[in-house]
């Protein structure tokens, strides 16, 4: 066709139009299959003439195989349409693999002459001819030419193509076309007048007519002349209008073969019935916002098809002509806001400059808006594959399955549509192939023998969520975790550790596979891995959901144009970085006071508590190797970010704006690196890296496990038998970590070393105009002193109504945490005991004991003469202590004891309990612990209330948190005194008040 | 070998002349597309080793290769002299920091001779040859072989 020097636009414009046609095709087919013999005729009439749209331009183009196999699937297309044909399963399949091939001719359509199509040819004849009644059987094969008048040469064609096209009332006309004259310059296009004609009938045949060209020895005859047969419902009078050519050259062919011209007036043939009222004329094929929805046919189900563009090919892309006329608009408005500038600038118009500037920025943004939609592609295209992938692939398998499509008009990329396109068909397939279970066993479950694949495409806060579910038998954590055990891409402790989300976030490892058997369709363990990396190319995030039995579900998350994406700038160590939205969840600060109520710690991992989830934390300069920026007593900012198979806080110095970023990669030094996704530049032209969340994640070893285990842990701390105390940490030597309880510190002072005065052997200090005692772990202890490098503190604690002060170091934290403390270990003087907390050993400091030890003198006289007297003789008070710790128990033993007291010790309530109902007379005073397992202190107080042996009892209920609350149940539960436990002095108080009783009155205890 | 030495003798090639540390080495000039000056570099952690960072040269993200690090010399200390040769290959920019540019010479193609058997330190592979010009020793170092990364050598 070269010599006719058709323009090769021409040929592209045909080709693209082809493939819109294709896409649609096969979703209409698959919709007419399963309406069965009930055919929607809008329905068929579409496909056929898109068949027929192929055929027309494939004829014009001399694609001749083209032409055949579209023409081919036209025959039964037709008879279906005139329901000679039902469309059985079996009918659709040859038609679909038609189709296949005529995409494949249409894909190369250089070669597609040379293409062998015979097979189709065959099985669409047979089709056809299985559905035709015996006589017109023969017609298939029937050729009958068509005589040109005028023209010594005739068109050839298939009597059954012209008795069909007679049917339904139409009139067969053959038209000539002068090429020059009536199309090149009437500035029309050969195919546009094809499409023209088209729209309102049938061409059956379209042949070129090289002799009126003439040859090179004949007189120029200015004429190329093209014969159409066509057919159509229009009358001769109304065809002139359309097909635009003078009226000689329009002949009406009768159905006795004769031929008349239009010149002449025709008379209307009576042997023909009226045409009947078909719509003929249909809009061109539109996005329909209703997806199709293949659904097995309900009766009253309205039949939508959609006709959504497939994904033009690569180098060219349909636009909008108003999306083009706005960015002409816009451009012009950069131009004139340039020119503003400029002139501002000569000028130093400072006012002039600021308002050039605002312009500039707006007419840049709304311009970025609009070049983006250029490139947006409504997925739908994508998803009509689907449809024919499930079905063919359902029925390979012997499954029942259906695919229900939501959302087929949302927008995204076309860059990143056209790389979806295969993590999806694998997606799809896979949720075919292991998802929906066989029929038998899908009724065996109790659900329905028809299995669902859902794909649904939706925005979310500026991305797009790709869905793709099924209610299929969901995916076996425990059987991917084997598998990757086996294959060795994962250890068996580090399964042991995982979540169920993230056993199956395994199938992303390449080489894992579900599937027990290997199919053709899959189980061989690619692809996987491959639709992970192909959806980090595309900045996507996927996240899998499956629970046994019920399905599964992955979630696509896709930013909506790749080359500019929405990312919240940090920075750490001066340095910044970029994290695409996409992965950020939200921020969290942590003013430095909630820190240690906020996070907590699990061996080496940070943990944070939001609202009531535990997420790991990574302090982002350890992830990148770099020092962390001094922020001890600062607050801390974490950005909640999400890997796809768990989320994590990631700390970082600063937060700053979320801009809009234009990816740039990383050169080849860094292509090893997964910690970045890139590098972007700022608004002052330096350069950021675009953090990978994911990468950052596995290069400090942080998995879902890691969350998942913390969350355990600090669950079993919970529930460990210890009790809450609040505790203040404090460091005495760099590495000694120590706690009091917090309700023995009345305050906390800074100091420097040099404040210290060393005055007859003993510390002091300065402190609210007068000297405070100081007094140093070492003294008593055997630990290590503090240096002068480190910050030094001053605990200021209350002795007996004058304060005392321990020199310790900083940092310092409070927390309240659940201890099992150990009262044998590290016990010496000064240390109560120790406990293990966040994998640091604690030791727990005795305070008072410290400062007797330190400053022996300080121990008050009056209680060293109530020692003397409670001890002497029979007035010696028995105090019952009652306290399931046994650091606590000890504490207030020693308390009593050196008192002069004798002391009975019970682990818990009902202990105390047994003692005392052993030892009735003897008890004067008991100390009890609140909470205690097995009979806690107040119903341990009950029961003594409720017996009139102990009337006389001194109940001291001791309590580590006291709210007035407990406090008012302790007294209604019969206590008389309710203290804060550890307080020695008030302990002591109440001793010496019994001890007094007792002595005024030694028979008050027996009565 | 490289294509500046087996080009014919008599020809000449234009070479960029600098200093890495105290030594005086050439690249080929042809395929230098500019110089400029070391402005804020953005490290990249876990980068390797010669990487100092990225740049922004007029929207494109450039590497920038510490040159010294690379053939062998300690690390290098930016100073007011230090320019960065960029350098396009395989379609990427990369600039490799040098101590001080010095000039562009020219020299025929056959004045070149191997560089001698006591280099050693693993700097070998980096050198073309070398030549006397003016009394002066200069080293023709090879961009590929010192583009080319860690693992594919």
């Amino acid at each position: 066709m070269s010599e006719l020097n058709l323009d090769d636009e021409l040929v592209q414009d045909y080709l693209a139009e082809c493939r819109e046609h294709l896409a649609t095709i096969e979703n209409d087919l698959l919709a007419i299959e399963q309406g069965g013999a009930d055919i929607d005729e809008q329905l068929v009439n579409r496909v056929f003439r898109a068949a027929h749209s192929i055929k027309g331009g494939a004829g014009f183009f001399d694609l001749s195989k083209i032409r055949e196999l579209a023409h081919r699937t036209e025959n039964a297309l037709d008879l279906v349409r005139s329901r000679q044909m039902v469309p059985t399963p079996e009918a659709v399949s040859i038609l679909l693999l038609a189709f296949d091939k005529l995409r494949e001719l249409i894909g190369n359509h250089r070669a597609s002459n040379a293409a062998d199509i015979g097979e189709f040819v065959v099985a669409l004849t047979a089709l056809a001819a299985g559905s035709l009644p015996e006589h017109e059987k023969s017609s298939l094969s029937e050729q009958v030419t068509v005589q040109v008048p005028e023209a010594n040469k005739g068109i050839q064609v298939s009597a059954f193509d012209l008795s069909q096209a007679r049917k339904g009332g139409k009139r067969v006309y053959l038209i000539e076309y002068d090429l020059i004259h009536d199309i090149e310059r009437r500035n029309k296009t050969p195919w546009e007048v094809f499409k023209r004609l088209i729209k309102c009938g049938t061409i059956l045949e379209t042949v070129f007519d090289l002799d009126s060209a003439g040859t090179l020895d004949d007189e120029p005859s200015n004429r190329l002349m093209l014969e159409v047969l066509y057919a159509t419902v229009l009358e001769p009078d109304l065809l002139e209008g359309l097909v635009e050519v003078p009226p000689e050259r329009m002949r009406l062919i009768e159905k006795d073969g004769n031929i008349r011209s239009l010149a002449a007036p025709v008379p209307v043939p009576a042997a023909e019935p009226p045409a009947p009222a078909k719509p003929q004329v249909e809009a061109t094929p539109v996005t329909q916002a209703k997806p199709v929805i293949a659904t097995p046919a309900l009766e009253d189900a309205p039949k939508t098809v959609n006709a959504m563009p497939v994904p033009a090919n690569e180098a060219t892309i349909r636009l909008n002509v108003t999306l083009l006329d706005s960015l002409m608009t816009l451009a012009g408005e950069l131009v004139l806001s340039r020119n503003q500038l400029n002139e501002s600038l000569a000028r130093q118009d400072d006012r002039g400059i600021r308002s050039g500037a605002q312009r500039v920025s707006l007419v840049t943004s709304e311009l970025q808006e609009v070049v983006t939609q250029t490139r947006m592609q409504p997925v739908g295209g994508l998803f009509s594959k689907f449809p024919r992938l499930v079905r063919d692939l359902a029925r390979d398998l012997g499954k029942d399955a259906q695919l229900k499509l939501e959302g087929g008009e949302v927008e995204i990329d076309k860059t990143i549509l056209e790389g979806l396109s295969d993590p999806l068909t694998h997606m799809v397939r896979n949720s075919v192939d292991h998802g929906i279970e066989p029929p038998a066993e899908r009724v065996a479950a109790g659900k329905p023998a028809l299995g669902t694949v859902t794909l649904k495409a939706s925005h979310q806060a500026g991305q797009v969520v790709i869905e793709i579910s099924d209610d299929g038998k969901g995916l076996a954590a425990e059987k991917i975790a084997a598998s990757s055990v086996s294959k060795g891409l994962v250890t068996r402790e580090q399964v042991q550790s995982m979540s169920d989300r993230e056993k199956m976030a395994l199938v992303f490892l390449p080489g894992v596979s579900t599937a027990e058997k290997v199919s053709a369709v899959s189980g061989r363990g690619v692809g996987m891995d491959v639709v992970k990396t192909n959806l980090d190319r595309l900045g996507g995030k996927i996240e899998i959901d499956s629970a046994p039995g019920q399905g599964s579900r992955f979630r696509i998350k896709l930013p909506l144009t790749l080359a500019i994406i929405p990312s919240l700038l940090v920075s750490d160590g001066g340095q910044r970085f970029a994290i695409p939205q996409v992965s950020v969840g939200e921020l969290i600060r942590i003013p430095a006071a909630q820190l240690a109520q906020r996070t907590d710690r699990v061996g080496d991992a940070q943990i944070l508590n939001v609202r009531d989830r535990l997420v790991p934390m990574l302090y982002l300069a350890d992830a990148l190797g770099v020092p962390r920026p001094d922020s001890s007593l600062r607050a801390l900012n974490v950005v909640l970010v999400d890997t796809g198979a768990f989320e994590y806080g990631l700390v970082v110095e600063e937060l700053h704006d979320t801009v809009e970023i234009v990816v740039k990669p990383l050169g080849r030094h860094m292509k090893g690196l997964h910690d970045y996704a890139g590098a972007t530049i700022l608004g002052d032209g330096r350069v950021a890296a675009i953090l990978d969340v994911a990468g950052l994640a596995a290069r400090a070893n942080l998995t879902a496990g890691t969350a998942e285990t913390a969350s355990r842990h600090a669950a079993a701390e919970t529930n460990s038998s210890g009790e809450l105390h609040s505790l203040l940490v404090f460091h005495n030597a760099p590495n000694e970590t120590c706690a009091v309880p917090i309700e023995q510190v009345s305050r906390i002072e800074r100091v420097r070393p040099a404040q210290v005065q060393h005055l007859g052997g003993r510390r002091t200090m300065q402190y609210c105009g007068s000297s405070l005692p100081l007094v140093a772990l070492h003294d008593t202890a055997a630990v290590g002193e503090l240096s002068e490098e480190q910050q030094w503190v001053v605990i200021v604690f209350e002795r007996l109504g004058r304060p005392l002060g321990l020199l310790a170091a900083e940092p310092l934290d409070m927390l309240e945490a659940e201890l099992n403390i150990d009262a044998v270990t590290l016990r010496q003087k000064g240390i109560g005991g120790s406990a293990v907390l966040k994998d640091r050993t604690i030791l727990l400091l005795d305070i008072f004991e410290l400062a007797d030890a330190a400053r022996p003198e300080g121990a008050p006289s009056e209680l060293r003469n109530l020692a003397s007297a409670v001890a002497s003789g029979d007035h010696a008070l028995t105090v019952l202590v009652a306290d399931d710790s046994e650091f606590f128990r000890g504490q207030i033993q020693r308390l009593v004891e050196s008192v002069g007291c004798k002391v009975l010790t019970a682990e818990d309530g009902e202990a105390a309990w047994e003692l005392l109902d052993h030892h009735a007379g003897e008890v004067d005073l008991l100390a009890t612990d609140i909470e205690m397992p097995r009979l806690d202190g107040l119903a341990l107080t009950q029961r003594i209330r409720a017996d009139g042996r102990f009337a006389g009892l001194q109940v001291i209920a001791l309590s580590s948190l006291a709210g007035e609350e407990e406090i008012a149940r302790g007294l209604a539960a019969g206590v008389n005194e309710y203290q804060i436990k550890l307080n020695k002095d008030e302990l002591t108080d109440s001793i010496r008040k019994a001890a007094r009783r007792k002595v005024s009155d030694p028979a008050y205890a027996t009565t | 070998m490289s294509e500046t030495l087996t080009t014919q003798a008599g020809q000449t090639v234009l070479l960029a002349t600098f200093f890495v540390r105290d030594a005086l080495c050439a690249l080929d000039a042809a395929g230098i597309q500019e110089v400029i000056r070391l402005g804020p570099v953005t490290s990249v952690s876990y980068a390797p080793e010669e990487v100092l960072g990225i740049v922004n040269l007029r929207g494109k993200i450039v590497t920038i290769v510490d040159l010294g690090l690379r053939l062998g010399f300690p690390k290098a200390v930016a100073g007011p002299d230090s320019r960065i040769f960029i350098i396009e290959d395989s379609n990427e920019f990369i600039g490799l920091l040098v101590d001080r540019v010095d000039e562009v010479v020219e020299l025929e193609a056959g004045q070149w001779q191997p560089p001698p058997a006591n280099v050693n330190w693993g700097q070998a592979r980096f050198f073309q040859g070398v030549c006397r010009n003016r009394g002066r020793v200069i080293t023709l170092l090879d961009a590929g072989q010192i583009l080319k990364l860690r693992n594919e050598e």
